[in-house]
């Protein structure tokens, strides 16, 4: 059993958290064409090296990012949403925000535990 | 004397309780039947489960939950995971920096709990939103020294006593349900507290025991974990 | 037949684990045995003269134990109901009943031991390349062949036993518990860790159980005996004997079995010092019983007190081989002759002569007689690598016992990711590069000599501690022992003219079953493995990889270090289904009226893991039952448990914004005390899921989700608002909540016969109004939804007050003739009112217009999730639409879900719902349609079981009140 590190609960077993996909970011659906909102909608990268993927803890319903090297099933580094934005936003080579956004702001985690 | 029925709040686990040869008495507050005359001191020191479903109990959620209680004078820090001892006994278990649980004392909360609950107003914009914990989940209590060992069974977190100090939380996945473990010694009898689905409470009511049988365990009431914390 | 000469030997130094004393019998294969108590089955076998164990599992032939360690298929025993039980290592008990396996008639006289004389119609790849062609032959061949082939008996009446796992948790786990495995443990623990060490021997102590140190027996029992005892006096290291650990995975997780349960053992560092295994002599009957590892005569001697033989010859290349001689000498056996594979040096071999051992230098057993039991054994000069003279002397004897050389026990840590290579300077295998947390100690890391052992593992424990605990690791053992290149034979196989030479007992595979792969084709080291199942037995290669890696060498010419090896997988030993399936866990939720509902005599339905009365009453009359909780709806008054159904508080500034977002319709306008109709779609546009939003207060919703949605929904609404980060709360609060509901014409009498702060009047409280309040001193949600068709009120309160709002309403309702109403019920009633159920009138591809849900979406709205999905389908166009349809002939056979609708002999379309409706009298149901046959009054074909086509007509829906009156009332 692999062990992948939360950042709001620490080191737990893999059986306790659920894959979200890989991280790709949301084209504006206002603007992009039927081919690139297809091509969002169905087509994987399915690279062999490093991803980013969404991962959650189920028990607290607590959504991250995890870091994964998918030749070596090496799981490189987790971090909190906010701490991958705000390293994006340091690296301009990629800083396609990753979802549509409404005018509201905020900083929830998404923490919760019912 | 009372009957679970007697009152319109019940515990899930009443028919298991009575099934056990459980007595009932009125919680502090009166509004439900706790059960009673299970257990013994020397059981509870080594290895025994307890319910106090019946007992108070209040979540609040929400980004500005950690001011919102300091405001109202819970004793917290912003540190996930970690279970905070309130003045009156009761506890403070702060799951995440947007989410709190409040656990009566053993000896009942003086209604402390309704009142947060009652005096709250979703107008006061505060950010924190109360949470009836007391209905989503049951509250069992496993105690002594044998814990560890016997949670071993059904979790795969590291429950030893060096390692999962007083007033740990883990919020995890336990005989395949999601539940809330926190380590709040009374006196220093090691006890566990383990908040999980108010409707699965039979499901994990069997799975504990099943788990404790080996041991040697029994239930525990209310009434001997207070015994438990005079000493 | 042969001797009767084994027997026990009665001396001190030899049977550490029997209590002479405690005599006890057993059966095998219905005869009366006796042994000690302290005995395995196949200790006291032995011990009585039963030398023949099994039958081979593809010639047949005779077999009896080789390692006397569990690790040999040789073994296997049915003991009651179990198979494949390990007779070396099971423990004997009065009574105890026990049968050999894979036989046919009695083990002495197995009636497919025939097939030995047919060896060469059987060769490696017979059964592909036999029985496969022409096509279908199999079937035919199947069924002889595996009664010939099977091993132990499943018996589909064994009693259900207990099973369970549990967690285990370390700073350092060490496997084995011989001198490597104490001295690496004992320095961890001393050095601060919290060490496990795990044995798979009820006692510890490895080859010093046995064995000898320097030449003395005495030495090894003096260190085994002080080792323990240092290790059992330390409190931080915890002792798991009769325990096996069966695979090692990443991040310090490893599997093991004691008894009943499966350890799941979670820790920080691992040392394997799991030993060695024994290799044997390829030659001709190298497989008769009484030729055995020179280390199973030894356990046999000390463990058991039980005599190998009376006359035995040693066939050895090490100092091993010399030593067992002098156990035998010692337990007053004869030994014929040590047939030394070389020219072995050492003060055993010395000690050996001066007893008057007649001892026969380059020289190898070829060749063996005797066919329950060896009787002679021939022995020839070795001329060259596997080549010998032809026998120059045929030894009697009852037993030979072969020390030849080790293969180490890899298996752990390559599971974890070491890589395996052969180091031709000890003819053995070395783990290099093993993962981090993950070392070796002992002879599994190639160091043999005794003292060597110590410093070593002590240094390999010592570093373990130091990075259990975070610090540096240190300085690095040193592993190179030079006496380890003395102990393996390069090349102990000796092809025969004719017969058979055994290199996997398991699967019978002799050498050239392992050349004709490599002729065949198969030559890599991994395909020959597959293609003539070398390995593939339940010893898992340990006695038959290495001879198999040198044969391939031989024929191919490539050397051991480039062939390569085979790859280790878990589990090491046998795990049964039952460890893995262990104690199961099954989560079952019970809503809080549950109690009630069994009171009153309901059966129940799983809905996700939530059991849900389907209907009330007997299972054989089901369907009266059913109706009249329909009829009772319809004219009176029914209650449902909905609790299950899913809750969401949706709390905070942004609430409206956020159910705007994330449900199609829109909410932003919707007054307070209302509800509202939500559909999920996906962004992909399909629908997910449905319920309706209630606003409590202008930033509270309270919104209900499917039964088997709801968690889905709660993931998708988090997930999207940690990126949104909209100012809300997301709370699941479906477990706070029970909820009911009553419905029928008399609901709002009885709601109205309770003491309430809610005024339940038509005027005050209309159709899809909500209101809080307290209903007989229960804190109360009330909706006015009509999912069922009437009106009624949907009651949610916290579930701790759930039985006693169940116990209230059903006491007000008994003058009203209120009935309790299940699934099945409601299921006929919804469909009569032409709702949807998602997930059972939607599948996995649904847009909401294929639905016929459009006016469940906001075309206005910039936003929400699947809009640009269903307008891109929208402009499209649909192929297909869900539609009501009625079966126009009242003597057709009633058609079920998911039958097909056919039209010129084609599937055009599929029923989702279909129900004989007792209030309409007559069938009705929803169907998906091509466009072109959605229009009213449209008639088509159903094909039902059996073939049947039924004609059934396209209606409008509602089926029942389709002016939706009756809700409204």
């Amino acid at each position: 059993m692999k062990i992948l590190n939360c950042p709001l609960n620490g080191p737990r077993n893999i059986s306790e958290f659920v894959w979200g996909g890989e991280m790709k970011a949301m084209p504006d659906p206002a603007t992009a064409t039927d081919a690139q909102w297809t091509a969002y909608l169905f087509l994987e990268d399915n690279t062999a090296g490093e991803i980013t993927e969404w991962w959650l803890h189920a028990p607290t319903n607590y959504w991250f990012i995890a870091r994964r090297n998918t030749l070596t099933d090496e799981i490189i580094e987790t971090m909190t949403y906010d701490a991958y934005l705000a390293r994006q936003k340091a690296s301009p080579a990629d800083n396609a925000e990753p979802t549509a956004k409404p005018a509201t702001g905020g900083t929830e985690t998404g923490a919760s535990s019912v | 004397m009372t009957t679970p029925e007697q009152h319109l709040r019940r515990t899930p686990l009443r028919s298991a309780l009575a099934k056990a040869g459980a007595t009932w008495t009125a919680t502090p507050a009166g509004d439900s039947a706790i059960s009673d005359g299970l257990g013994t001191i020397e059981a509870a020191r080594h290895l025994a489960i307890t319910d106090l479903s019946p007992l108070p109990r209040l979540g609040f959620k929400g980004r500005e939950t950690i001011p919102a209680m300091k405001k109202r004078g819970i004793t917290l820090e912003a540190t996930p995971n970690r279970a905070f001892r309130q003045p009156d006994g009761g506890l403070c278990l702060v799951l995440a920096a947007s989410e709190v649980i409040l656990l009566s004392p053993l000896a009942g909360d003086g209604g402390k709990l309704q009142e947060l609950h009652d005096n709250w107003r979703l107008d006061d914009a505060e950010r924190t939103y109360p949470m009836l914990r007391r209905d989503s989940q049951a509250w069992f209590v496993v105690s002594g020294a044998k814990t560890p060992e016997m949670l071993a069974k059904i979790c795969g977190i590291d429950f030893r006593l060096t390692k999962f100090p007083d007033l740990s939380i883990a919020q995890t996945s336990v005989a395949k349900i999601s539940a809330i473990v926190t380590r709040a010694d009374i006196g220093n009898t090691p006890t566990f507290h383990i908040l999980a689905d108010s409707a699965s409470a039979l499901y994990f009511f069997d799975c504990l025991i099943d788990a404790a049988q080996e041991f040697g365990s029994s239930l525990a009431c209310r009434t001997v974990l207070r015994n438990l914390e005079s000493g | 037949m042969s001797t009767s000469s084994t027997g026990r030997i009665d001396k001190p130094g030899f049977g550490l684990l029997i209590d002479r004393t405690k005599p006890l019998s057993f059966t095998f294969d219905g005869r009366l045995f006796n042994g000690y108590q302290g005995d395995t089955i196949a200790s006291a076998l032995y011990g009585a003269g039963q030398v023949l164990l099994s039958r081979s599992f593809k010639y047949h032939r005779p077999r009896g134990a080789l390692t006397m360690n569990g690790l040999d298929a040789n073994t296997l025993v049915q003991v009651a109901d179990e198979p494949n039980v390990r007779a070396d290592l099971h423990p004997v008990s009065p009574g105890l009943a026990v049968k050999s396996i894979n036989r046919l008639g009695s083990l002495e006289r197995d009636a497919f031991s025939v097939l030995d004389y047919f060896g060469r119609f059987l060769p490696v790849g017979f059964y592909y390349k036999t029985f496969f062609r022409p096509a279908g032959a199999w079937k035919y061949f199947e069924r002889p062949i595996r009664i010939m082939a099977g091993l132990g008996t499943l018996d589909p009446r064994a009693d259900h036993k207990y099973y369970d796992k549990a967690y285990l948790f370390t700073d350092v786990l060490v496997v084995g518990g011989g001198q490597a495995g104490l001295e690496a443990a004992t320095a961890a623990a001393e050095d601060g860790a919290e060490t496990l060490l795990i044995e798979e021997n009820s006692e510890l102590g490895g080859s010093l159980l046995y064995g000898r140190v320097g030449d003395s027996r005495d030495a090894a029992d003096t260190l085994r005996r002080d080792l323990a005892a240092k290790a059992r006096g330390l409190k931080n290291l915890t002792i798991l004997t009769n325990t096996v650990v069966s695979g090692l995975f990443t991040d310090g997780w490893a599997a093991a079995i004691t008894g009943n349960r499966l350890l799941k053992i979670r820790t920080r560092q691992t040392i394997v010092a799991a030993g060695s295994f024994d290799q044997p002599i390829v030659f001709r009957n190298n497989d008769r019983p009484g030729i055995l590892f020179a280390t199973a005569a030894q356990r046999l001697m000390r463990l058991y007190g039980v005599r190998p033989g009376n006359r035995a010859v040693i066939a050895t290349s090490n100092v091993f081989g010399y030593e067992t001689a002098l156990d035998l000498l010692d337990a007053g056996s004869e030994v014929a002759a040590v047939v030394d594979l070389g020219t072995t040096t050492g003060p055993a071999v010395e000690a050996v002569r001066a007893r008057g051992v007649r001892i026969i230098t380059n020289a190898t057993p070829v060749d063996a007689k005797g066919y329950l039991r060896v009787e002679s054994i021939g022995i020839a000069s070795i001329t060259g690598q596997g080549k010998t003279s032809s026998v120059t002397d045929w030894i009697t004897c009852d037993c030979v016992l072969i020390s030849v050389g080790c293969s180490p026990a890899l298996n752990l840590a390559s599971h974890a990711g070491a890589k395996v290579i052969f180091d031709p300077a000890i003819q053995m295998h070395r783990a290099v590069n093993p993962p981090e947390g993950v070392s070796l100690a002992g002879s599994a890391a190639g160091v043999w000599t005794p003292n060597l052992v110590s410093t070593h593992a002590r240094e390999t424990g010592a570093m373990a501690a130091r990075l259990a605990s975070g610090a540096p690791a240190g300085a690095q053992p040193e592993t190179i022992d030079h006496g380890a290149s003395a102990i393996t034979h390069a090349y102990p196989i000796f092809k025969s003219g004719k017969g058979k030479e055994f290199i996997d007992f398991d699967e019978d595979l002799s050498i050239k079953d392992i050349i004709n792969s490599v002729k065949d084709g198969y030559d890599d080291i991994q395909l020959v493995k597959r293609y003539s199942t070398a390995g593939l037995g339940p010893s898992q290669g340990r006695h038959a990889n290495l001879n198999t890696i040198r044969v391939v060498s031989a024929v191919t010419g490539k050397p051991p270090e480039v062939i390569g090896t085979t790859t280790f997988r878990p589990p090491l030993v046998p795990e049964k289904f039952a460890h893995m399936a262990g104690r199961a866990f099954e989560p079952t939720r019970l809503t809080s009226m549950h109690r009630r509902h069994e009171e009153l005599g309901a059966q129940f339905m799983t809905a996700g893991l939530w059991m849900r009365p389907a209907y009330y009453g007997a299972k054989n009359n089901a369907a009266r039952a059913i109706e009249d909780e329909v009829r009772a709806v319809r004219n009176n008054a029914g209650l449902i448990d909905v609790s299950t159904l899913g809750g969401l508080d949706i709390r905070g500034p942004d609430a409206a914004a956020f159910i705007d977002r994330m449900y199609t319709w829109a909410y932003e306008k919707q007054p307070v005390g209302r509800a509202r109709y939500t559909l999920m779609t996906d962004i992909s546009g399909v629908v997910i899921d449905d319920g309706v939003a209630c606003r409590m207060a202008p930033n509270h919703y309270y919104v209900t989700a499917t039964t088997s949605g709801v968690d889905q929904v709660y993931r998708a609404m988090t997930w999207f608002n940690v990126q949104w980060k909209m100012d809300v709360d997301v709370a699941n609060v479906t477990a706070a909540y029970s909820a009911v509901n009553l419905a029928g014409p008399k609901a709002r009498d009885i709601v109205q016969s309770l003491a309430s702060d809610i005024d339940f009047s038509k005027e005050a409280f209309p159709y899809m109004g909500v209101r809080t309040g307290t209903l007989a001193g229960i804190p109360v949600r009330v909706l006015r939804v009509g999912f069922v068709g009437e009106a009624g009120y949907e009651i949610h309160c916290p579930a701790s007050y759930g039985e006693a709002l169940w116990d209230i309403l059903m006491s007000a309702g008994k003058t009203h003739g209120l009935k309790p109403f299940g699934v099945e019920a409601q299921r006929i009633l919804r469909l009569e009112k032409g709702h949807i159920i998602v997930g059972q009138d939607t599948d996995g591809l649904t847009n909401p217009i294929e639905a016929g849900m459009e006016w469940a979406l906001a075309k206005k709205k910039p936003f929400y999730v699947g809009k640009r999905s269903i307008d891109m389908q929208a402009a499209k166009g649909i192929t297909r639409k869900l539609i009501g349809f009625a079966i126009t002939d009242s003597a057709a056979p009633t058609p079920k879900d998911c039958h097909l609708i056919i039209r010129n002999g084609a599937i055009v379309g599929r029923i989702t719902s279909v129900v004989k409706s007792p209030t309409l009298g007559k069938v009705v149901g929803l169907a998906y349609l091509p466009l072109d046959m959605t229009e009213t009054g449209h008639r088509f074909e159903i094909r039902v079981d059996g073939g049947t086509m039924v004609a059934a007509e396209v209606v409008p829906t509602p089926f029942y009140d389709p002016d939706n009156a009756r809700q409204d009332l």
